[in-house]
């Protein structure tokens, strides 16, 4: 058995945890082996990946048993070669997860290493107005979903005058089939620090909220101990590198509603309040947090900010198609073969995605259809997988982008009660607020049923697609909004799965 | 032995005083009894006063011989 | 316009949406053809309201703030895309929208079929005509119901039963559409957050925090009841005795607040009875809130109780006879004249009721003027708020508060000092937490740490818990860092008040400083520099207190150290500061208001002033007395020297609210003739010789004057249930003494209240029942008040800066009686609980306890619900012991609303110097388990006071 030359990897990342990478960990200890938890470098198919660094690079182990550990550190183990060098990584352009799976998120001088706060000190150089300038030319829009560009944004909650302002970041990532704002967090904490104090900085903000979902317990402890090690090392609290920047950052965790990934519902449980939907007007950059102006972004939207303000607006710019600019995270699960996250620049096409990087399906059965943006995102049939992925193209053609979601099915599913699951799961996760959505998703989910049991079928289609039409039109916000999105195009692009199959009984 | 309330009400007005001189805080205090007292609660007073009552502050005392002379409304022998 | 039309009996308001806008700038906006101007910022919904465009909406009312949820008031707007809701939607400059088209119009039906599908058909209120639902439907042209509707409330999707737990209204789900109005409600206007959305989605329902409403934090002040679009909340009243037919505009006859109603009545003449009190929308003081007093406790006006004929009897041992008005007024004629002839003109003398109206009050302080022939009136304020009157006219010129109730609203720092509002002036309370949660801070000074201190969405940023007694070390200390740290307003104090270099030397002095005096108040020196700090840097910082400021034997002194303290920062003459005293009862500002003192007339003019005494004298007829008379304490001292032997009491109940039971016992006793008018037969009665049926607010016509100035009409909602006004029985013994005095209605009083006091100049019944109401000086009939007092000059010209000397009080503990005492009130009684304890309101207080520290507690043996004695050196009395975090250590707590516990047993002679207003909050005692007498014995004793719904 030969000691190995340099640091052993085991990722810490939830996803590794869940398929044994603790009990990994453990048996490299037990051997007298250390380790470094690790993010994980997004090729899920893989873990618990375990990485030894070497005069070649780092060699990744895959799927790595607590037996397999003796013959990994003899290096006898099947290997991957450099990790640096798979092509599923090196054909990706990671910019936001650069570092994820990379450094150990526990040091701050590894994130220092790998150019990290570099973002920090130029926008610390330049004016607040001159940062929200560089935001602007970066093109970058929110990832949260909704895609608003950022600059904007910036600009209004600098604009808007006030003793007290915040920026809030929003880790209540509930979409099914998401898990890029968790594995950023895991792998990185320090990125969204830094995206958070750059965009004090720029906004006048002096607190900052994130808001992490219960069901993350290891990207909170992740993040506050990322917390408190910037506090420690003068990135966070008075005088900020000196730069006569206060900035007090508050962690803070859900409690488990879906809704409150909507900005204005996580405002309210943050105040301490019930997670519902505030009506806008006033937008949380005017009136947010305690009705002062309010800086939200996503996790991803945050973790681009100290590239954008390191490189520069322009050399962001310079990613991406049309009015997409920079690049997104895709997050690719449901059944497929390698799931896990691809970072490329938007315009990279569904089909590449789906059949490229995911390998097609893990059953081997053929592809029917995608779901986009998460559980309220349109299917796409497989016969439209060429679309561009970027938000326009997304748009015309009746699907969204979303969260970056990418959810396969292969030709077994049933597409009449993949629509039901959609009213279903906003009948259950509405906030309750907005009659559409509150009593509308219950109803859906009867209608639906009564369509799959064959009764009265075409009546029952007219009554759905007046409750869809009402919940798109009258729902408060985008829960009740587009949930019909799935149901519409589940029934627009596979009638047949709603047609009567036989005569009821 | 039982403080007469004159006596009792008298000293609390006094002892807010104390810190004026002593003939200024007699003047305002027999003012303040002027204002607002009974004219047969400010006999008693006097009463007290000629009895040589010793719980009487000596400032309620000295303000007990400055005040003005007043009517006997309350005389049986009154009556409008 | 036609925007009045009464849209039906039981909401005659017209619910414009949302609330109104104030904003210097206006825009136009064209709705449905209609061009309307309304303030930047208010919403379409409002606006097209008040262009007559009627838009339907269910979760949107005018007293909440604008919410979205319901759906139902979808527009169209002109160039913008979507069907936004009119409520959420701020009317832009230009606008032209449309409230009809085909697409709302479609979708509201839709959203009403979503409504109805969970809707049970046999709805009672859609039936009785409480519940919106049904008519909304109507209205907006839901016929079918293509998803299937409940045909009764068992069918509804989530099915509860209904929560009666509540004495005064229901909760029933079966109704709910979960809009959420009550909810924010019990948020935004009452600030307790009792109510919440419990679930999600369809499973979505309100909830009094996972319990019956009953055992939730609910402080039934209704305002979710009268949110409620449906019947899912409702009065039990409207139950029992259905929908209500006519309704009077009122004013609570509860504290202070004097919050204005509509009294919701049916029947008619002898019939009537009311159906439901609705606080009015536009009413000054309240902005339609309430609390559960005014709300819900008004069953005491019809109480079985209630004597309702005239009474004598020749000895206190006697039985009570039963005689006609006549008679009775006779007896105390012939009775009172015989007292003067045998002892002089000074010996009777009458009370006045801060209960009763303006108008009420004022002929009986005419009454002992010019009747009696003698200054011998004084008023239950005497027990209150004297020091008040004092201390304000010493410093400012008047004797009033220096603000409106609204000022609040513009305030930056509140210091709260000797009072809880939330108890005790609950409206007042909801108004404070809402400025509180737009982020005002609070500083309370108070030995106990009451609510404000820390509830939700409230905190205090300092709780200074000054020892009983140490007010004015207190304020002395907070003046003194201000100062000795250059932290007041220099131009204010030189430009708008005297005497200043003698003050700002004498608080500079160290010997006024937070480290000197917290021996005396036993507040950290370093948070009471903090907190003084905060006081002196606020944009506005206002001063709010109440008994706890009053009611000891410094009490003028700390009203005028706290004048200083607002002097001295400038704060004063503007919205958002001010010298603000809660007023403990419903007319305590306007019987002080009406000369009920001995030394004043009417408008605080001193009975000295030959010209004022010259104007009554020349309209009455009567040569007045020069000399002021006496004072209630005054009256119990002459009357055991034999020199007082006749006194009229209208409205108090002198032997259970004043202090040293004993004394007050004997000292009636020792009268000749004690006449009581009262609603009930009350522990005074027991030593009177006459007794005159009263009436309750709901019989009487006039006029209450609340703490801030503000005079609100009371109207008769019923007549006079024992067959006279209470102004009438005052004027008929007037006149059978022999000097005639008589109106022939309540507002020829009012009219010569105005015509004789110059701050009244202005009122008249005809002008209030024009403008609503008016807060005085109302110096001419041009003027309609004057909200904010001493902007640019002081009353008296410039402010006066008194030396606040700190004199401890002589009621010190000692090893027999170790603990200090100091007194209050709870939410759901008033004051020695005549009314309220005749209401379903003893559902939450059956009982007056003494709240006791932990180690106080523990050393003495004691655990919560125990029966202590409770002793002083004066008397001692038995009670419930209830240990409690919200005593310090070394204070004990209880409130007197229960004639058994009779707290005023052990509370002593002692009062401020210059009132001799009672020093209630400070009175040394000792506390132990009552061992004395077992347990069963004591409880049989103390039998549990009567309640009525």
């Amino acid at each position: 058995m030969t000691t190995p030359t340099g640091r052993v990897f085991v990722p810490g990342d939830a996803a590794s945890v869940s398929v044994g990478a603790d009990e990994v960990a453990a048996a490299f200890e037990a051997a007298g082996q250390p380790v470094v938890r690790n993010g994980s470098r997004g090729m899920l198919w893989l873990e618990p990946m375990v990485e030894i660094e070497t005069a070649a690079g780092r060699v990744g182990y895959p799927n790595v048993t607590p037996a397999d550990v003796p013959e990994v550190l003899a290096g006898d183990a099947p290997d991957i070669g450099p990790v640096d060098e798979h092509p599923w990584l090196t054909s990706q352009q990671r910019v936001s997860f650069a570092r994820v799976g990379v450094i150990d998120p526990a040091s701050i001088t590894d994130y220092e290493a790998h150019g990290g706060w570099a973002g920090l000190r130029r926008a610390l150089a330049l004016s607040p107005a001159d940062v929200v300038q560089e935001v602007t030319d970066s093109g970058l829009r929110g990832r949260g979903g909704a895609g608003f560009p950022a600059g904007i944004k910036w600009k209004t909650v600098l604009e808007t005058p006030a003793d007290l302002k915040f920026v809030a970041c929003n880790v209540d990532e509930g979409d099914s089939g998401t898990f890029a704002d968790r594995m950023l967090l895991e792998g990185d904490p320090f990125t969204l620090i830094e995206g958070l104090v750059i965009a004090a900085h720029a906004t006048g903000a002096s607190e900052g909220y994130v808001y992490v979902r219960s069901e993350y317990p290891h990207a909170i402890a992740a993040l506050r101990r990322a917390v408190d090690t910037a506090y420690t090392h003068g990135y966070l609290g008075r005088d900020v590198l000196g730069s006569g920047l206060t900035f007090d950052l508050h962690v803070r965790v859900g409690a488990g509603a879906y809704i409150c990934g909507e900005e204005s519902s996580m405002l309210e449980s943050i105040e301490g309040r019930r997670g519902e939907v505030r009506a806008k007007p006033p937008i949380p950059a005017i009136r947010g947090l305690w009705g002062s102006p309010t800086l939200i972004h996503n996790v991803l939207t945050i973790c681009a900010v100290p590239m954008v303000l390191a490189d520069g607006g322009a050399a962001y710019a310079e990613l991406g198609t049309g009015r997409s600019r920079g690049t997104q995270i895709f997050q690719l699960a449901g059944n497929v073969a390698q799931g896990g996250i691809v970072e490329l620049p938007f315009g990279v096409s569904l089909r590449e995605l789906v059949e490229g990087y995911a390998g097609g399906t893990l059953s081997g059965r053929p592809v029917r259809a995608a779901q986009l943006g998460g559980p309220l995102g349109a299917y796409v049939p497989a016969s439209g997988f060429d679309v561009s992925m970027d938000y326009e193209a997304l748009a015309e053609s009746g699907a969204m982008l979303g969260h970056g979601g990418v959810v396969v099915f292969d030709e077994t599913v049933d597409m009449a009660r993949m629509a039901r699951f959609a009213m279903e799961f906003c009948s259950i996760e509405s906030c309750g607020k907005c009659t559409p959505c509150r009593v509308g998703s219950t109803r859906g989910v009867e209608t639906i049923d009564r369509i799959i049991a064959g009764h009265d079928v075409a009546a029952n289609l007219v009554l759905l697609d007046d409750l869809c039409e009402t919940m798109t039109k009258g729902s408060l916000c985008a829960m009740g909004g587009l949930t019909p999105m799935p149901v519409q195009s589940a029934i627009r692009h596979f009638p047949e799965d709603f047609e009567p199959q036989e005569a009821p009984a | 032995m039982k403080i007469a309330a004159e006596a009792r009400m008298g000293n609390d007005i006094a002892r807010q005083f104390a810190h004026l001189p002593p003939a200024q805080a007699a003047e305002v205090i027999a003012r303040h009894i002027e204002t607002f007292w009974d004219p047969r609660m400010r006999r008693e007073l006097e009463a007290l006063v000629a009895e040589g009552d010793d719980s009487l502050d000596p400032l309620l005392v000295d303000a007990a011989g400055r005040l003005a002379a007043h009517a006997s409304r309350s005389e049986p022998d009154a009556l409008p | 316009m036609s925007l009045l039309e009464q849209p039906s009996i039981w909401d005659p308001e017209v619910d414009f949406g949302t609330p109104a806008v104030v904003a210097d700038a206006s825009v136009s906006v064209t709705i449905d053809g209609r061009q309307v101007d309304v303030p930047v910022g208010t919403s379409v919904l409002r606006a097209a309201t008040e262009a007559g465009v009627t838009i339907p909406k269910l979760c949107a009312t005018d007293s909440l703030k604008a919410f979205g949820s319901c759906r139902m008031c979808l527009v169209e707007v002109d160039g913008a895309k979507g069907v936004p809701a009119s409520c959420t939607t701020p009317c832009a400059d230009g606008m032209v929208v449309s409230t009809q088209t085909e697409t709302v119009r479609e979708l509201r039906r839709n959203v009403m079929e979503l409504y109805l599908s969970d809707h049970p058909e046999d709805c009672d209120g859609c039936a009785r005509g409480n519940c919106e639902i049904q008519a909304l439907a109507a209205t907006v042209g839901s016929a079918e119901v293509r998803y299937g509707r409940p045909e009764s409330r068992e069918q509804v999707a989530h099915a509860h039963p209904v929560d009666e737990s509540n004495p005064y209204f229901s909760f029933d789900s079966s109704s709910c559409i979960v809009c959420s109005r009550c909810v924010r409600a019990c948020s935004d206007i009452q600030g307790t957050f009792a109510l919440t959305v419990e679930g999600r989605g369809f499973d979505s329902r309100i909830s009094a925090g996972g319990s019956d409403f009953l055992s939730s934090e609910c402080v039934s002040c209704g305002a979710c009841v009268q949110a409620c679009p449906t019947s899912a909340l409702q009065e039990r009243s409207i139950v029992q005795l259905g929908m209500p037919t006519r309704s009077v505009e009122t004013t609570c006859a509860y504290c202070g607040v004097g919050c204005s109603f509509r009294a919701e009545v049916s029947g008619e003449g002898q019939d009537a009875q009311v159906v439901r009190m609705t606080p009015s929308k536009n009413g000054g003081a309240n902005e339609g809130h309430s609390c559960v007093k005014g709300r819900f406790a008004y069953g005491y006006a019809s109480h079985q109780d209630r004597q309702l004929s005239p009474m004598v009897r020749d000895s206190i041992d006697d039985e009570w006879r039963p005689v006609s008005w006549d008679d009775a007024i006779a007896t105390v004629a012939a009775g009172f004249k015989a007292i003067q002839a045998e002892h002089g003109v000074g010996a009777i003398g009458g009370i006045s009721s801060s209960r009763c109206t303006n108008e009420e009050v004022y002929v009986v302080q005419k009454m002992v003027r010019a009747a009696f022939g003698n200054n011998n009136i004084d008023t239950c304020a005497r027990v209150c708020h004297s020091p008040t009157g004092y201390g304000l006219k010493q410093t400012f010129g008047t004797s009033a508060g220096t603000q409106d109730f609204r000022s609040v609203e513009q305030a930056d720092v509140i210091l709260l000092i000797g009072a809880n509002p939330t108890d005790a002036h609950p409206v007042f309370a909801s108004r404070m937490k809402r400025r509180l949660r737009e982020g005002a801070r609070l500083i309370v000074a108070d030995p106990r740490r009451i609510a404000l201190v820390r509830s939700p969405h409230v905190e205090a940023s300092y709780h200074l818990p000054i020892l009983p007694g140490s007010n004015v070390a207190f304020v002395n200390a907070m003046t003194h860092v201000i100062v000795s740290e250059g932290l007041h307003d220099e131009e204010f104090v030189r430009e708008r008040c005297e005497d200043a270099d003698d003050y700002l030397a004498f608080i500079a002095d160290p010997s006024n400083s937070p480290e000197a005096m917290a021996g005396a108040t036993g507040v950290d020196p370093d948070q009471l520099r903090e907190a003084a700090r905060l006081f002196a840097h606020a944009g506005n910082a206002a001063i709010y207190y109440g008994l706890g400021v009053t009611e000891h034997s410094q009490g003028s002194t700390m009203v005028m150290g706290m004048a200083n303290l607002a002097m001295v920062t400038g704060n004063i003459g503007r919205s958002g500061v001010g010298v603000n005293p809660l007023r403990g009862q419903n007319n305590v500002q306007g019987s002080c208001d009406m000369g009920s003192f001995p030394h004043e007339f009417p408008g605080y003019r001193h009975v000295s002033e030959a010209g004022v005494r010259g104007i009554y004298e020349q309209l009455w007829g009567k040569t007045l007395d020069a000399e002021p008379g006496l004072r209630i304490p005054n009256m119990f001292d002459s009357a055991l020297a034999g020199t007082f032997r006749g006194l009229y009491i209208q409205g108090e109940d002198i032997a259970q609210s004043d202090p040293n039971t004993q004394h007050v016992e004997a000292a009636l006793r020792a009268m000749d003739l004690v006449v009581v008018q009262d609603l009930f037969l009350n522990e005074t009665a027991r030593f009177a010789h006459v007794f005159l049926p009263g009436t309750s607010f709901l019989e009487k016509d006039g006029t209450f004057t609340n703490a801030e100035r503000r005079i609100n009409r009371v109207r008769p909602v019923f007549d006079s249930k024992v067959g006279m006004d209470e102004w009438e029985i005052t004027c008929a013994i007037g006149r059978a003494m022999g000097y005639d005095m008589s109106y022939a209605a309540a507002s020829e009083i009012m009219d010569e209240i105005a015509a004789t006091t110059p701050t009244f100049a202005g009122v008249s019944f005809a002008r209030l029942d024009e403008v609503g109401s008016m807060q005085w000086p109302v110096f001419d009939n041009d003027s309609v008040g004057t909200p904010i007092m001493h902007i640019g000059e002081f009353v008296r010209g410039k402010g006066r800066l008194i030396e606040t000397v700190f004199v401890p009080t002589t009621e010190r503990s000692t090893r027999k009686f170790p603990l200090i005492l100091t007194t209050g009130r709870i939410l759901s009684q008033y004051n020695v609980g005549a009314q309220t304890r005749r209401t379903a309101n003893n559902t939450w207080h059956p009982e007056d306890v003494l709240e006791i520290h932990p180690a106080d507690a523990e050393v003495r043996g004691i655990s919560t619900g125990d029966l202590v004695d409770l002793s002083s050196r004066v008397g001692s009395t038995t009670l419930r012991a209830q240990v409690s975090e919200r005593m310090p250590a070394g204070v004990v707590y209880t409130t007197f609303h229960h004639p058994v516990t009779g707290a005023n047993v052990v509370t002593t002679e002692n009062s401020d110097w210059a009132t001799n207003c009672p020093e209630y909050k400070v009175t040394a005692v000792q506390v132990g388990v009552a061992n004395a007498r077992g347990d069963e014995a004591v409880a049989e004793a103390r039998e549990p006071a009567e309640t009525h719904a």
